[in-house]
């Protein structure tokens, strides 16, 4: 088995008033590798991908993306990582609406310190992955919802990230459009190698992935199996 | 990175043009006030040392004897061994016969400031240019005199005229010669000046041959000269105008106290329309740091935001406050009967109010960017970072404690006496506790609701609505409060000097007619107008030119006012500082003709004090003068000691009267004699009333400014409300909210907002008017204690009227949005 892209162990999320929301989760991803993780609101699922994208402190336990630890980087340091490795889509609020479709595509990059010369043709080949070159001056206002998904999965495509975190990727979508998005990230998965974890309630769209996992009160165990 | 930060603060500036627009004209008020007060000050600090220099001409070095009167004898000589020119003068003052009457200070308004001689060697002179001729002559002579141009010209004085100025107990009539235009030696006294020969001076004024009071030294190189001789000074000129600048440094403080409230207030508008930003913006921000950006980075793109308007602010500012810094240099000028020059363009002043106003927009921008960039971006991402909730816990407890301490603190050392720098302190720790503790209380006042009958659905929401941000709300709360407690104070300040000077004009200007004779008013034309019919009451006041010899060997140029004690007792015309008792057996006691009062202004520049002894000259050699009590001096400029007829008469022989003050009588009786000057007490109080009213011109500007920031934010609070919760509006019409009932439910969380900002702002007002007047009170001038109701409830109705117009606006917005796209 080759190494993993992200890995997990033994990780603890304690809020205050004794709240466990993440449990004892010990997790790998493979490279080319989509995980569905499902389970009941309120079942730790945020927290876990918080966690995971080094924007949360787990109270005990680790994290490594690509190998490397995240609880020995700095708050900087963790922001470089997500901007390098990690990708995010969500369910809604994808976009900066003060931004243009380009602009927003190009932001972790701005972020990250890129001159003009070089996010311009990274910018054009994502909205060309996702077929919205047609859209890259417009304001995300002036898109539909679908397309604003397709802009948010461009940006994550323009970074070239390992792994890219989907928190409900097709939860505001009809059918139709959450399974153009869900082809999208099986085409990226197998163009360009990179791993997926997809959060979702869709039980359609987790049938999709390579494997699936529960979220339970915090804990993470395989589908209609119990946590511990 | 910073690309970035620029293009997201630039594109969210563009998407809310209008919250931009009052973020910037907020920054733009405070650093606005900043700067106007102090190039006010500046200027009038500027143009007294100005005066000195421009005066010095060619000379670098200026030698003169501590305190002033003659040069001890050999400083001429030392001078001119080592320097190129040595130009001697003698320098006095004195009055125009005719202006006589308006020589008074402490009894009757204007004019207290009298001529300036200045005697000059024209020979040593010629080549060196210490004068500008407009017309005439070049150079005075024995028998002619050079004339400051304005001045002569403001009395219909031209070359070929004469002028007759008083001289101890003569009159001189001069010939003009020429006028000089207000340069050099012309810039004394704001160009109420007469240049003669420097030997004519001596004689007139009975000083001595050789007697030189001023040495202007002229040397090649700018080198100082050795030591002079004991007794003499040496010093640069506009080290002259030290003494004047220490004096107005009083004003400054006042001045930069009140500029730096008003800037408070900026700040606060600043800060609530940020934390405004921020709650709006917590997705955006969420997102952000999911790409990429650390917690810093996401908090940086709020302070890069403020940065950019607090740039403009601040650059709108600072251009703003040059004309008003016109206007309060006008002002002060007023009451110093001076023209006072602000440089509009003093980059110094400039720089430091811009730099001002961009630290502290940012510095108010510091707790929201923080907060913002603290919460959790995937939970807000999904947003349930909107929740309400209360303010921190510790803002309630540490506001209280900073209030307490701060009233403690100014209980301790009340405000009169106190260090100026010292109650800014106190009253700073006050007003950021009273920042602290009103958010504190939002979120109690919001659990109101649940005491509101059935039925009141609008009332309940609005209520509700005020815990949505209760800092921001906190915050608006807190403005309102500090822009009716500067209205307070600056009020109580406005309001108690009318107060005074209407107690004064009272008193002082008591009589029915004031008047006068270009020749004066023989005792012969006293008695005529004492048996006038309908005369109750006639008194006599006289004035003369009086050399002091005070008892550490300074010589100062004063007049003496002389009048009746038991008359002036009896009636209470002279004003005491506060804390005097007894004044009228102060003013009883000069009877004896060995005792005099001093003026305020005296007391302070010469240190004198109940009890202190002066010499003057008197017809038997030396007669030594007690001083009894001082005298308050609205002007600030009158150089006077007040005694009784019968001193003036031994001083001087005077009988004839300046001024006759007359109590019953006509015009048609009092005023038909030949070349009578008459004026009524209405003329005089409605003079005195504009005098008045030009000084506060500059409180006035301050009162407009405070009230106008107020309402500037609780505009922009409750229009950010209405904004933020457009959603949840929809939502609720949705669930049956009538349409009317939505501005409903913003009137209630604009009134409530403005209500407790009104309950905190009146006594803050209160107490705030009680620390100025106190302040004011520790410079010389007796301020009564009045609470500006009138001023601030003018402000309530305005931030009511505002509040009103605003909710009722946004509410019909919020009404009007389309539930479905909500």
């Amino acid at each position: 088995m080759s190494v993993p892209v992200l890995a997990a162990s033994g990780l603890c999320r304690e809020f205050p008033g004794g709240v466990h929301a993440v449990a004892d989760v010990s997790f790998e991803l493979q490279p080319a590798e989509i995980v569905a993780i499902t389970g009941p609101s309120g079942s730790g699922k945020s927290t876990l991908l918080s966690l995971l994208a080094g924007l949360l402190r787990p109270t005990a336990g680790e994290v490594w993306v690509n190998g490397t630890a995240l609880s020995g980087l700095s708050e900087g340091e963790r922001a470089r990582l997500r901007r390098r490795e990690l990708g995010f889509v969500f369910q809604s609020f994808n976009l900066v609406p003060v931004l243009s479709i380009a602009e927003n595509v190009g932001l972790p990059q701005l972020l990250d310190g890129a001159s003009e010369r070089e996010i311009r043709p990274r910018v054009a080949e994502a909205l060309a992955a996702v077929g919205l070159s047609h859209r890259a001056a417009h304001l995300p206002g002036a898109a539909s919802v679908g397309e604003q998904q397709r802009a948010a999965i461009a940006r994550a495509l323009a970074g070239q990230p390992r792994v890219l975190l989907a928190d409900e990727p097709t939860g505001s979508l009809d059918r139709e459009r959450g399974a153009a998005i869900l082809d999208l990230l099986e085409l990226s998965r197998r163009t360009r190698g990179m791993s997926v974890i997809l959060v979702t309630h869709d039980l359609e769209a987790a049938a999709r992935a390579d494997r699936q996992l529960q979220m339970r009160d915090g804990r993470l165990c395989a589908p209609g199996g119990r946590s511990d | 990175m910073i690309r970035a930060l620029l293009l997201l603060a630039w594109r969210f500036l563009g998407a809310r043009p209008l919250a931009a627009a009052v973020t910037v004209w907020g920054v733009a008020a405070g650093v606005a006030a900043v700067r106007a007060m102090n190039l006010g000050s500046d200027g009038a600090i500027a143009t007294w040392r100005a005066v000195f220099v421009e005066a010095a001409g060619p000379a670098s070095w200026v030698v003169v004897a501590p305190g002033g009167g003659p040069l001890p004898a050999g400083t001429t000589e030392w001078a001119e061994s080592q320097v190129e020119a040595a130009l001697p003068a003698v320098v006095t003052t004195t009055v125009r016969l005719q202006e006589l009457r308006f020589w008074m200070g402490v009894v009757l308004p204007e004019g207290t400031a009298g001529l300036t001689v200045i005697g000059v060697d024209p020979g040593r002179e010629r080549g060196w240019g210490r004068w500008r001729v407009k017309s005439g002559a070049e150079e005075p002579a024995e028998d002619g005199v050079l004339v400051g141009a304005a001045w002569a010209q403001a009395r219909g004085l031209e070359p070929g005229g004469r002028v007759q100025i008083v001289a101890g107990q003569r009159v001189l009539d001069l010939p003009i010669r020429g006028l000089i235009t207000r340069e050099g030696l012309g810039a004394r006294a704001w160009g109420r000046v007469v240049l003669a020969d420097i030997r004519a001076v001596r004689g007139w004024f009975g000083l001595a041959d050789d007697a030189v009071h001023e040495l202007a030294l002229v040397t090649r190189e700018d080198r100082a000269p050795t030591p002079p001789p004991a007794g003499a000074t040496l010093s640069r000129p506009r080290e002259r105008g030290d003494e004047v600048a220490q004096k107005l440094a009083n004003l400054r403080a006042g001045t930069e106290l009140l500029g730096g409230v008003t800037l408070l207030l900026a700040a606060l508008v600043v800060a609530g329309q940020f934390s405004a930003r921020a709650a709006a913006r917590a997705q955006i921000l969420a997102l952000v740091r999911t790409i990429g950006a650390s917690r810093a980075v996401a908090s940086a793109t709020l302070l890069v935001e403020a940065g950019l308007l607090g740039l403009v602010g601040s650059a709108l500012g600072v251009l703003l406050g040059g004309p008003l810094a016109v206007g309060v240099a006008w002002a002060l000028g007023q009451g110093v009967q001076a023209e006072l020059h602000v440089d509009l363009w003093s980059t110094a002043g400039a720089s430091n109010a811009f730099f001002l106003g961009c630290g502290v927009t940012v510095l108010a921008v510091g707790g929201p960017a923080w907060a913002a960039g603290r919460g959790e971006p995937l939970d807000a991402l999904r947003g349930q970072s909107a929740t309400p909730g209360p303010a921190p816990r510790w803002m309630g407890p540490v506001g209280l404690l900073m209030l307490g301490v701060s009233a403690l603190m100014l209980a301790w050392h009340p405000p009169v006496g106190a260090d100026r720098v010292a109650t800014l302190f106190r009253v700073g720790v006050g007003l950021v506790g009273m920042a602290l503790l009103l958010p504190a209380l939002i979120s109690p006042l919001s659990r109101l609701r649940n005491w509101v009958p059935a039925g009141g659905v609008a009332t309940r929401l609005g209520l509700a609505g005020l815990g949505w941000r209760p800092i921001r709300t906190g915050l608006a709360a807190a403005t309102v409060a500090l822009a009716l407690g500067l209205v307070g104070g600056v009020g109580a300040i406005n309001a108690g000097l009318r107060v005074e000077m209407e107690r004064w004009s009272r008193a002082a200007l008591g009589w029915d007619w004031y008047l006068s004779q270009p020749a004066g008013l023989s005792p012969a034309d006293v008695e005529a107008i004492t048996n006038t019919p309908g005369v109750q009451r006639a008194l006599p006041l006289s004035v003369l030119p009086l050399t002091v010899h005070l008892a550490d060997g300074r010589i100062a140029s004063l007049s003496l006012l002389a009048l009746d004690p038991e008359q002036y007792a009896e009636a209470g015309f002279l004003q005491f500082p506060a804390d005097v008792t007894g004044g009228a057996s102060q003013v009883a006691a000069l009877a004896d003709d060995h005792s005099v009062l001093v003026s305020s202004v005296v007391a302070a520049q010469w240190q004198l004090a109940e009890g202190a002894r002066l010499q003057v000259a008197c017809p038997t050699g030396s007669c030594e003068l007690a001083v009894r009590g001082v005298v308050v001096d609205y002007t600030q400029n009158g150089f006077v000691v007040v005694g009784s007829r019968g001193l003036a008469r031994r001083l001087g022989g005077v009988e004839h009267a300046d001024v006759v003050v007359v109590r019953g009588g006509s015009e048609s009786t009092l005023c038909e004699a030949p070349g009578r000057v008459c004026e009524s007490r209405e003329e005089l109080r409605r003079r005195v009333g504009e005098l008045v009213s030009r000084s506060l011109t500059a409180l006035d500007l301050l009162l407009v400014l405070g009230g106008l920031i107020g309402v500037l934010a609780v505009g922009a609070a409750i229009g950010q409300g209405a904004v933020e919760r457009l959603d949840e509006i929809a939502l609720l019409r949705l669930l049956g909210l009538a349409p009317e009932a939505v501005p409903r439910l913003f009137w209630i969380e604009a009134g409530v907002t403005c209500a407790l900002g009104v309950v905190v702002g009146i006594p803050l007002g209160v107490a705030l008017g009680w620390v100025f007047s106190g302040a004011t009170r520790s410079l010389g001038i007796p301020v009564p204690l009045v609470t500006a109701w009138g001023a601030m409830g003018l402000c309530v109705a305005l931030l009511a009227v505002t509040s009103a117009a605003t909710a009722a606006w946004v509410g019909r917005r919020a009404a009007r949005r389309v539930i479905g796209s909500a």
